[in-house]
Order: C-alpha cells, then sequence, then structure tokens
C-alpha cells in the first residue's frame, strides 16, 4: 500500500450491549469534539540472564490490552447512562450499584444477558477503516460531567480487554484471539 | 540443547475413580470397577510448582571419619505439586478432596445429572465427610480400581510439550485453602505424589509393596 496521508473522517461512536438492555442494537452514543485516541497497551515480560547482564535476552508477550478515550459533545444521554449501568454490572436503574464483585463478562457469550461489556464501534467514513472493540467498559474515571448552562463536553475512558469464558481455548490459549477487528458491529 | 523452556498454559487434570466418577455424571451409586474418569480441574493463578523431595540414607565407615559417608543409598522419595486454581471447576475440585479424605460416600447424592438438592449439580454431593479413622488411600488395589482413592494428577504444557504425570496422588490437606469473599476466589492446594508400582508387576499375581520400577512421576499424561 502506498504511503499517503490517513484521515479518518468524521467518526460516530456506536455501542452495542447484551440483548436485554437498552443498546440491544446497535446504538448512536455520539461524536466527540476532539479526536478519538486509540491506545494499545502491551504487556511484556523480560527474560533475564546472570550472563546477559542487566539487558533482556529475550522477551514474552504477555497479551495485550486498548485505553481508548474521546470526549463527547454530541451524544445521546440514554445511551450513555446505559454505558454506565453496563460498565457498573448492570444495576437496575443508573446511579445504583450491583453487588460487589459482580463480573462484567459473567462468563457468557457476548451480548448475552450476563455480559456486561460493551461492543464499541467508531466509523471512519473518510479512511474507511473503522474500528470495533469487542469487550469494552466505562474505566475509573468513566466520564465527568459539567453540570453548566454552556453545552456540556463529556470526556470518557474506556477499557478494551481480551475477554474469554475459557482462557485455555483447548490446549491454544490466545493464540489468534482478536482484541480488535475493523468491522463494525451490525 | 540450551533455551529457555517455556511450559506454556498449564491446564491441570485429575483422573480418578469413586468421587471423581460422580463427579463426571457416570455413576449415582456403585462404582464400576476398573473405570476412571480424566476430568480439567482447572488453570492457576500463576506457576505449577513441582517439588522432587528425595530421600537418601548414609552408610558411614569409620575410616571415612564421623561426618562423610562412604556410601548413600537412594531410599525413593515423593513429590508435591503446588499450584493456585483460579479458573477451576469446584465439583472436581470437591471430588478430589472428598477421595483425599478417604472417599466420600455417595448416599443422598442424587441423580449425576439433575440439578436437584443433593445432586451432582450442586455443591451438597461432596459434603466432606470423613472416612474411618485408618482408612488406606490405595488399599492393595491399583489405581484407577474401585475402592482405591489416589488420584492421577496431571499437569499440561502445551508449549514445550512436556507434561507431568503423578500416577498416584493425593491432597494431604496442609496447606489447603479456600478463600470466600466477593473477589474470585483462587484456591491454594499442593499436592503429595508417592511412588507408584502397578499390580500386578514383575510377574505377580498378588499385591505387594515392591519399590523396584515404581513411578513418581512420567511424561505421559493419562
Amino acid at each position: 500500500m502506498a504511503r499517503d496521508f490517513h484521515i479518518p473522517g468524521e467518526c460516530l461512536v456506536q455501542v452495542k450491549g447484551r440483548s436485554d438492555s437498552g443498546i440491544a442494537s446497535l446504538s448512536e452514543l455520539g461524536l466527540s469534539d476532539n479526536p478519538v485516541t486509540v491506545t494499545p497497551v502491551f504487556h511484556h515480560d523480560d527474560i533475564n540472564v546472570d550472563a546477559w547482564g542487566e539487558a533482556p535476552a529475550e522477551i514474552q508477550v504477555m497479551l495485550a490490552e486498548v485505553r481508548i478515550s474521546f470526549t463527547l459533545i454530541q451524544f445521546d444521554r440514554s445511551v450513555l447512562d446505559t454505558c454506565l449501568r453496563l460498565s457498573m454490572g448492570f444495576p437496575s436503574a443508573i446511579g445504583q450499584l450491583s453487588r460487589a464483585g459482580t463480573r462484567l463478562g459473567g462468563n457468557v457469550a457476548r451480548f448475552v444477558p450476563g455480559n456486561n461489556f460493551i461492543g464499541l464501534n467508531f466509523t471512519s467514513p473518510i479512511d474507511n477503516k473503522p474500528w470495533r472493540f469487542f469487550f469494552a467498559y466505562l474505566m475509573d474515571p468513566p466520564a465527568t460531567f459539567p453540570l453548566t448552562t454552556r453545552k456540556s463536553i463529556i470526556p470518557t475512558q474506556w477499557r478494551a480487554v481480551p475477554y474469554t469464558t475459557d482462557p485455555w481455548q483447548g490446549g491454544v490459549g490466545a493464540a489468534n484471539y482478536a482484541l480488535w477487528d475493523h468491522i463494525l458491529d451490525s | 540443547m540450551r533455551d529457555f523452556n517455556i511450559p506454556g498454559e498449564c491446564l491441570v487434570k485429575v483422573k480418578g475413580t469413586g468421587a471423581l466418577l460422580a463427579a463426571a455424571g457416570l455413576i449415582s451409586g456403585s462404582v464400576v470397577d476398573g473405570s476412571a474418569a480424566l476430568l480439567e480441574l482447572g488453570l492457576t493463578a500463576d506457576n505449577v510448582q513441582v517439588s522432587p523431595r528425595l530421600y537418601h540414607a548414609d552408610i558411614p565407615v569409620d575410616d571415612y571419619g564421623p561426618n562423610v559417608p562412604a556410601e548413600v543409598l537412594a531410599m525413593l522419595g515423593e513429590a508435591f505439586v503446588s499450584m493456585r486454581l483460579i479458573h477451576y471447576d469446584p465439583i472436581v475440585l470437591d471430588a478430589c478432596i472428598a477421595e483425599s479424605m478417604g472417599g466420600s460416600s455417595l448416599a443422598g447424592v442424587g441423580s449425576p445429572l439433575s440439578g436437584t438438592s443433593g445432586g451432582l449439580n450442586s455443591f451438597t454431593g461432596f459434603a466432606g465427610t470423613l472416612a474411618p479413622a485408618g482408612t488406606p488411600l490405595m488399599g492393595y488395589k491399583n489405581i484407577f480400581a474401585s475402592g482405591c482413592h489416589f488420584m492421577s494428577l496431571n499437569v499440561l504444557s502445551p508449549v514445550l510439550n512436556y507434561p507431568y504425570r503423578f500416577p498416584m496422588s493425593y491432597i494431604p490437606g496442609d496447606p489447603l485453602g479456600i478463600p470466600f469473599g466477593t473477589e474470585r476466589s483462587v484456591v491454594d492446594v499442593r499436592w503429595r505424589a508417592l511412588p507408584y508400582d502397578p499390580v500386578p508387576s514383575q510377574g505377580l499375581t498378588t499385591f505387594e509393596f515392591r519399590s523396584q520400577n515404581a513411578v513418581l512421576w512420567d511424561h505421559q499424561p493419562d
């Protein structure tokens, strides 16, 4: 592929959650007032050998996760509330808590009731390279709500993790596990 | 050849009869002699630690003085396998503990396929009942024979392809820690593996304790 400038375009944030939630179908969360930042976080372990001094002789890959942040300026408040509820373990109403220790994945598949992870999607209409994070949630601090006469601009912080119901995966572990891809949820 | 040794994702599996057969849903009452169930116990929070303990006896000779033996005798060994289970089957763990306690009475256990109270899908299936004092774990029987409560412990090694099997193992109960709380339970378990000599062996037709060719561990998982 030849070199070029890359301009993703107008980035609409869309989310999809468990089938008994308010975002059971792909829902528009909103537009951001500045770039959406996607930051992969790689985990590596050094292997040190006394004969190799202080520098590692080898590195082991220990999977990865992704941090995503964006600031909502034109957004659907009810969709954001649902995202907050899911990230809190899906209590009955916004502002409530779920019991301590509630699992976000719940040992069930994506979008099944009990799985509170959110499918986080970003459109890319010019570059035509959308992003989809399969298992995301609002991490601390999830959002900051300015209460003002001016328009609300809400910064949000997300985390996408390689959730699985079976870390063994028949003996191959996380091999070929998709942390993200470029096909939007439907 | 030298290299870094990375065993890989270590799945712990156990094979046995009695309570393990019941945990597998294969019986609801009497045990079928000679049959055994190979079950997944679980994945660990960090590495599985295999610690062989080898025993020796010194043969002192006056000519060698009081401190240094002239010969050393190998006096068998045992092994301890420590693990912290985090993604595990609690019913299989209960069954392993029950077998290590001398075999749990299955009386009152419901249908293995039912989820009713007392059934094997509930935790009341293995309630911590003790066997009578003095109950032998082996009982002069081969592994996987009805009445033998030892289990075969397997630790897989899919990357290095160097699995461990301890054919005659049990949980001695120290340490055994099962935390209860709102966080995920990480269970500390230490297994004890003893030498295993199958019967019949060496052409014998009756059971006899013989240490020659006894296996403490091998690398052929069940």
